[in-house]
């Protein structure tokens, strides 16, 4: 009898572990590459995220909002790594969004030169402080608003607000410099 | 684009841009399936662990365990049994007070009040005496010579 309930149980944890992997995915693969820039890392870090979430799975049913709460996650272990790897070089920036980034309709030209201009801004990014950088890149997914940016970061939302203006006049700055400069 | 965007110029154009781009990535073909096969060991083993709590399994790993600790136990006595045992080294009793004074806790208090005793030297025999030359007689001292005879 008890086996019965355990297995019943595990059989419950195991779907919804794994409508969760089918659901979100794609949502912390985005998330993981606006960080690491990279798509083996970014793949990596999602299959981390899950293994932290395999640890939860008998709680999941708790979760209120498992879109934040994963995002939570992906977003801790892409910090962790970053802070282990070294920065990368811009060049590798520009190689890997050329390969990845949906350019439909553009000539390969076109490509590797709309693949330097988003690698040079992301560059800009890199050099905002931690707090405005985080949320601005957040900011650039559709699907979360100030306030799921909030739980995200464990922050406030008036923070999430603030900390955006900040980090757009300050990249806006950057990029308007360097284009003066030219 | 999140649509809490502030003021539009070329260069926040081109932020929204690339953030838009980053945003709309699509992820690898296959992603989901890979995922969902890498977790499938760490899955497989919360599962399936315990492995099987029947009565069977359950006598069987007792009868292994009980096999097991014989075998170590038996191991073990004849180690000791080989190895001479040392003299046990505890707590020496202490000793009882006499004549009313205390040990002070002494656990062992050398006897030096008396003495230690000498062993009796043995008795040796009186020698047979050797053959004494006579000794010379005394002279007399006072001893008078013969009186001389008067015809």
């Amino acid at each position: 009898m008890a086996n019965t309930l355990n297995e019943r149980a595990a059989t419950q944890a195991d779907e919804a572990l794994t409508a969760l992997v089918t659901e979100y995915s794609g949502t912390l693969y985005r998330v993981a590459f606006s960080v690491l820039r990279n798509q083996s890392d970014a793949e990596d870090a999602v299959q981390e995220a899950f293994v932290r979430v395999l640890k939860h799975r008998d709680s999941l049913h708790e979760i209120r909002d498992a879109r934040v709460w994963l995002i939570r996650i992906v977003w801790n272990v892409v910090l962790d790594r970053k802070r282990r790897a070294k920065t990368r070089p811009e060049t590798d920036d520009v190689s890997e969004l050329a390969r990845v980034l949906p350019m439909g309709g553009l000539s390969a030209e076109e490509r590797a030169q709309a693949a330097q201009h988003h690698a040079h801004v992301l560059a800009c990014v890199e050099q905002l402080p931690q707090k405005e950088r985080e949320v601005l890149l957040l900011a650039g997914f559709e699907e979360l608003n100030s306030v799921e940016i909030a739980q995200a970061l464990g922050i406030t939302e008036s923070s999430v607000r603030s900390r955006l203006f900040r980090a757009r006049n300050q990249v806006a700055e950057l990029l308007r410099h360097q284009r003066s400069q030219r | 684009m999140n649509p809490e965007v502030f003021s539009s110029s070329p260069d926040l154009d081109a932020l929204d841009a690339t953030l838009r781009s980053m945003a709309a990535l699509r992820p690898p073909a296959g992603l989901e399936a890979r995922l969902l096969a890498s977790l499938q060991p760490e899955r497989g083993q919360v599962i399936e662990f315990p492995h099987a709590q029947t009565a069977r399994g359950n006598g069987l790993r007792a009868m292994a365990a009980a096999i097991l600790v014989s075998v170590v136990l038996g191991g073990g006595w004849g180690i000791v049994s080989r190895v001479p045992q040392a003299a046990p080294v505890g707590r020496a009793a202490p000793l009882p007070t006499q004549g009313g004074f205390s040990n002070a806790g002494a656990i062992r208090a050398p006897q030096t009040l008396v003495g230690p005793e000498a062993p009796a030297k043995p008795v040796d025999k009186p020698a047979v005496p050797a053959a004494v030359p006579a000794k010379p007689a005394e002279k007399a001292l006072h001893k008078l010579p013969p009186a001389p005879s008067t015809r």
